[in-house]
């Protein structure tokens, strides 16, 4: 799939840049957590590739507080994906109509749990 | 002209927009036509927990100029993306939730227009996450409002 394929490159290439921003005493964030959040989209990817699916490439953006955030945003759904330099990962998950909400933490290395994959599930495309 | 500001702690008026300078996200180039905004924009520094009380800080429109507020940010800060809200708006999120005139002793053109977001840190973490998506979801629905400028001019 062409455009999974750029949002891929897209993501990589962004966060390549994001390296020696990291590498600034004052940045705020470090090149730990962008490998903890490589890492944590690597296995998320390959995970859904398994079976033929693709899952979207969410928005990212660094914090200042040593933490990285993915976004998956579409219609109602609200899925984020927090990543911290000491590996914690937190999900958290709104649904803007029905102001339904849920969490879980889990670490970097963690196994997935069938509750992030399901809402993982609603950012998912089949491979055509 | 310069709108009169509060006193330490008092509510900011309801009709007022508050701003916060945001870094932009990965896609806010490709999605610039929806303004994407940092959703981290509303995370509370370690510096904001430690506030008495904890507050995120925001500016308010008419004090406080995006290019004065960007002037208080470290030097070439990425932090360009103008995040507006009402601040009336940010009250009914939650009743836990406030806007206060936080006065910074700071003589920099600018800092008498510094307020504060509180009742952010409050409650469980998933209720924390679901104040910020929420003051988010706000400032990307003011994006596209003509009347405002949208990135900070240097």
């Amino acid at each position: 799939m062409a455009k999974h394929k750029l949002a891929l490159d897209k993501w990589e290439s962004y966060v390549s840049e994001l390296y020696s921003e990291a590498e600034l005493i004052d940045s705020g964030f470090s090149t730990k957590v962008l490998d903890n959040a490589r890492q944590i989209l690597n296995r998320l990817n390959s995970h859904f590739r398994r079976d033929h699916l693709f899952l979207e490439i969410p928005d990212a953006c660094p914090g200042e507080s040593d933490n990285f955030m993915f976004v998956w945003d579409k219609g109602d759904n609200y899925l984020e994906c927090e990543i911290f330099g000491n590996g914690a990962v937190e999900f958290f998950y709104r649904n803007r109509a029905t102001n339904e909400v849920w969490g879980e933490d889990i670490t970097v290395d963690a196994k997935l749990t069938p509750a992030i994959m399901k809402k993982l599930m609603l950012f998912v495309t089949i491979e055509k | 002209m310069r709108m009169p500001i509060g006193n330490h702690l008092d509510p900011v008026d309801s009709s007022l927009y508050i701003f916060r300078l945001a870094r932009p996200s990965k896609d806010f180039e490709e999605k610039k036509s929806t303004l994407t905004i940092d959703f981290g924009a509303f995370e509370m520094s370690s510096a904001d927990k430690e506030g008495t009380p904890p507050h995120l800080s925001v500016w308010v429109e008419g004090c406080t100029t995006p290019s004065e507020a960007y002037a208080f940010l470290k030097p070439e800060s990425p932090n360009k993306i103008i995040c507006w809200s009402n601040v009336g708006d940010i009250r009914n999120i939650s009743n836990l939730v406030d806007v206060l005139w936080i006065n910074i002793q700071n003589s920099q053109t600018g800092a008498e227009g510094h307020a504060g977001i509180t009742g952010l840190n409050q409650g469980n973490k998933l209720l924390r996450k679901d104040l910020r998506s929420k003051l988010a979801d706000m400032a990307n629905a003011n994006a596209t409002d003509s009347s405002r400028i949208h990135m900070v001019e240097i």
